[in-house]
């Protein structure tokens, strides 16, 4: 009896042991077609990307000469580089300020019910859904400086035409303009789930506690929007630094370079100038400066943050 | 404090009446609890009354004004929510200062007041708490301190307790009776719990399909139901209600009047061993099922009235096994054709039913 007692306890340990390996490797296994994907296409782009920045090269040569940090000494004394900045921080600022505030304003406006207000959300949302080559295209020719839509209603009104594109003082703004258009329909869409997630109950007790309007948009509606800001405002501000299809089509960073940010002009040294080492060095400082902002937000808002 | 009347007061929602002509006056100082099943309209009832829904038709006066078109702000008027409704981002005691930092009250006046309540309710250690960390009965305990700081003519509390664990809500029906004492304003209360509602109020308002029931004490309503709803919704289990043609050959010579007869669970007697008893019904039947909830057995007999629930303070009986159940005359309920309860129909049926003693 004893001894029958003794092998099914054996059997039962190995059992056991052998189960406990494969639950061990199972997640693993399971996981791993994530994570070759993740590192083939996202940890290896970015170490090579490193590596590139501290070389010269021009993508035909056999050779990649070490320069140390060359790249970025040379990066950071460029006027127009430094110009890439300002004008990525001013177009990531301004349309993230100018997109949110105004969905903000549409969503408190167009929630509610109604087949107005339903028609109204579904064309705010229409251009999200146009690709940016046909937005692009379509913003061209509004804002044509002689043949524009734009400017002929301008006229209308007896405003003279405005150089939309072609004039370094306006071109960068005539794109942030672009920007908000496409955006305020996604944001607004967002902001309007949101609103209707926060418990109507809410509402009025503040009503029975005598809120002012003004009061109450700010002590319940922004506290309780805040995940959804700060949603908004993470991904606006990565997707604006990372800014490419409209300057291409509608300035290729110009006039007088006014209109060239980050990524455009990582694309112009790497594949037009064929700098590939010096692109990379400005890749790698995008890549900083992005890592900071998350961080930052993550850091600073998530404590300021309701989450339910 | 405030008198409230509804006078002939309507809801209709896209054509569902709600709300069915009801007139009622809630006495100053009351605690009123409006009970009744889902869909009953008593909380569309509270909801009028706060001016979050607006009647169809009728007139509402609290105290002696009109508040038809007066916004909820403006009635004097404060509300204890179902989800409590604290504000997420606030502490506890920005809670229970909002209203009154909107209504520009001094800071110090305001210290004072929230310092008083929250002492009053047992909040004190608490107040720099946000919400989230409060447990279930705290959250309820500053619903009640943002109401009571405004001193409002009007307790309006919706459901208050529903979402508090079973030991945790017999301790706030307390504590609110005795607030309720404490401050001596008008409460209304609204539940679907008939254990509350006969705890708590002074008086009930027992609703179904958007018409009152009963209104009266909560003895009055247990001792005296005014129909067979309020027989039913009042009591645990509810009174046993049978068609006067199931008494046929057990009780002769009830009043045409009496078409249906009733009577509590608790008032039958259920034992092993018949005692033909003077004036009292007995049943040979058969124990279907038993709750035994230690004080007391709940069963649910088989007899030739019918199936019907027995509760006995006595030592369970064996299930299946057949018993007697006896039912004293003067415990019957009779109900009208109309399903109410005529005035003075009890009185002749319960004689003559003990005079012409059958079984």
């Amino acid at each position: 009896m004893a001894l029958i007692k003794a092998s099914m306890g054996m059997e039962r340990r190995a059992e056991r042991r052998s189960l406990v390996s494969w639950a061990n490797v199972r997640p693993y296994a399971m996981i791993s077609p994530a994570i070759v994907v993740f590192c083939l296409f996202f940890i290896y782009p970015i170490g090579y990307m490193i590596y590139l920045s501290f070389h010269d090269w021009n993508f035909v040569s056999p050779t990649k000469e070490f320069v140390g940090t060359a790249n970025f000494t040379h990066l950071l004394s460029d006027r127009d580089f430094r110009e890439v900045i300002v004008n990525s921080f001013i177009y990531t600022f301004a349309s993230v300020f100018l997109t949110i505030s105004i969905s903000l304003m549409l969503a408190l406006w167009l929630n509610r019910r109604g087949a107005i207000y339903s028609f109204m959300q579904a064309s705010i949302f229409s251009p999200h859904i146009i690709s940016l080559v046909s937005v692009s295209m379509l913003w061209m020719w509004i804002m044509d400086a002689d043949y524009g839509l734009l400017n002929w209603a301008l006229n209308l009104i007896g405003i003279e035409s405005i150089p939309w594109l072609t004039s370094p003082d306006y071109a960068l703004a005539s794109l942030i303009l672009v920007a908000v258009w496409k955006g305020i329909g996604f944001n607004t869409l967002v902001f309007i789930a949101g609103l209707q997630s926060i418990p109507k109950d809410l509402y009025e007790a503040a009503e029975l506690d005598q809120t002012p309007p003004w009061r109450r948009f700010l002590r319940l509606t922004v506290p309780m929007l805040s995940p959804t800001l700060f949603f908004l405002t993470i991904i606006g501000l990565i997707n604006s630094f990372q800014v490419f299809e409209t300057i291409n089509l509608m300035t290729a960073g110009g006039p007088i370079n006014s209109t060239n940010t980050f990524v455009y002009y990582i694309y112009q040294n790497g594949f037009q100038f064929f700098k590939i080492g010096y692109a990379s060095a400005a890749g790698v400082i995008l890549l900083v400066i992005l890592s900071v902002l998350t961080v930052i937000y993550f850091k600073v808002l998530s404590k300021r943050v309701h989450y339910r | 404090m405030a008198e409230i009347r509804f006078e002939n007061i309507s809801k209709t929602f896209n054509e569902d009446r709600v709300v069915k002509n009801i007139s009622l006056t809630i006495k100053d100082g009351s605690f009123t609890v409006l009970v009744g099943p889902s869909g009953c309209g008593k909380s569309t009832i509270l909801r009028m009354l706060a001016g979050f829904e607006k009647q169809t038709e009728g007139d509402i006066w609290i105290g002696d004004k009109l508040v038809n078109d007066l916004s909820p702000s403006k009635r004097d008027i404060a509300m204890v929510f179902q989800n409590y409704a604290l504000y997420p981002t606030m502490t506890v005691k920005g809670n229970i200062e909002f209203g009154l930092t909107n209504r520009k009250v001094p800071k110090k006046e305001r210290e004072q007041l929230v310092g008083e309540i929250a002492g009053i309710v047992g909040l004190t250690e608490h107040l720099n708490k946000k919400p989230d960390k409060l447990s279930g009965g705290q959250r309820q305990r500053v619903a009640l301190a943002r109401a009571m700081v405004k001193k409002p003519k009007v307790f309006i509390l919706d459901e208050p307790l529903s979402n508090l664990d079973a030991k945790l809500r017999t301790q706030m029906r307390t504590e609110l009776i005795q607030l309720h004492e404490k401050l001596g304003t008008t409460f209304v209360y609204v539940t679907h719990d008939q254990v509350e509602a006969m705890s708590m109020g002074d008086e009930i308002i027992i609703l179904n399909h958007g018409v009152v029931q009963q209104k009266a004490a909560p003895i009055d309503v247990y001792e005296n139901p005014g129909n067979i709803f309020a027989a039913e919704f009042i009591g645990q289990p509810p009174m046993n209600v049978f068609e006067r043609s199931a008494f046929a050959g057990t009780l002769d010579g009830l009043p045409e009047e009496a078409h249906y007869i009733g009577f509590r669970p608790e008032h039958a007697g259920i034992s092993s061993t018949s005692a033909s008893v003077p004036h009292t019904i007995e049943l040979e039947s058969e124990i279907l099922a038993l709750e035994t909830l230690g004080a007391e057995t709940i069963y649910k007999v088989k007899n030739r009235i019918g199936v019907m629930n027995i509760r006995s303070f006595a030592a369970p009986l064996p299930k299946n096994a057949s018993c007697f159940v006896t039912i004293p005359f003067e415990k019957l309920y009779p109900f009208g054709a109309d399903k109410t309860a005529g005035p003075g129909l009890d009185l002749s049926v319960k004689k003559e039913a003990a005079l012409n003693g059958v079984d």
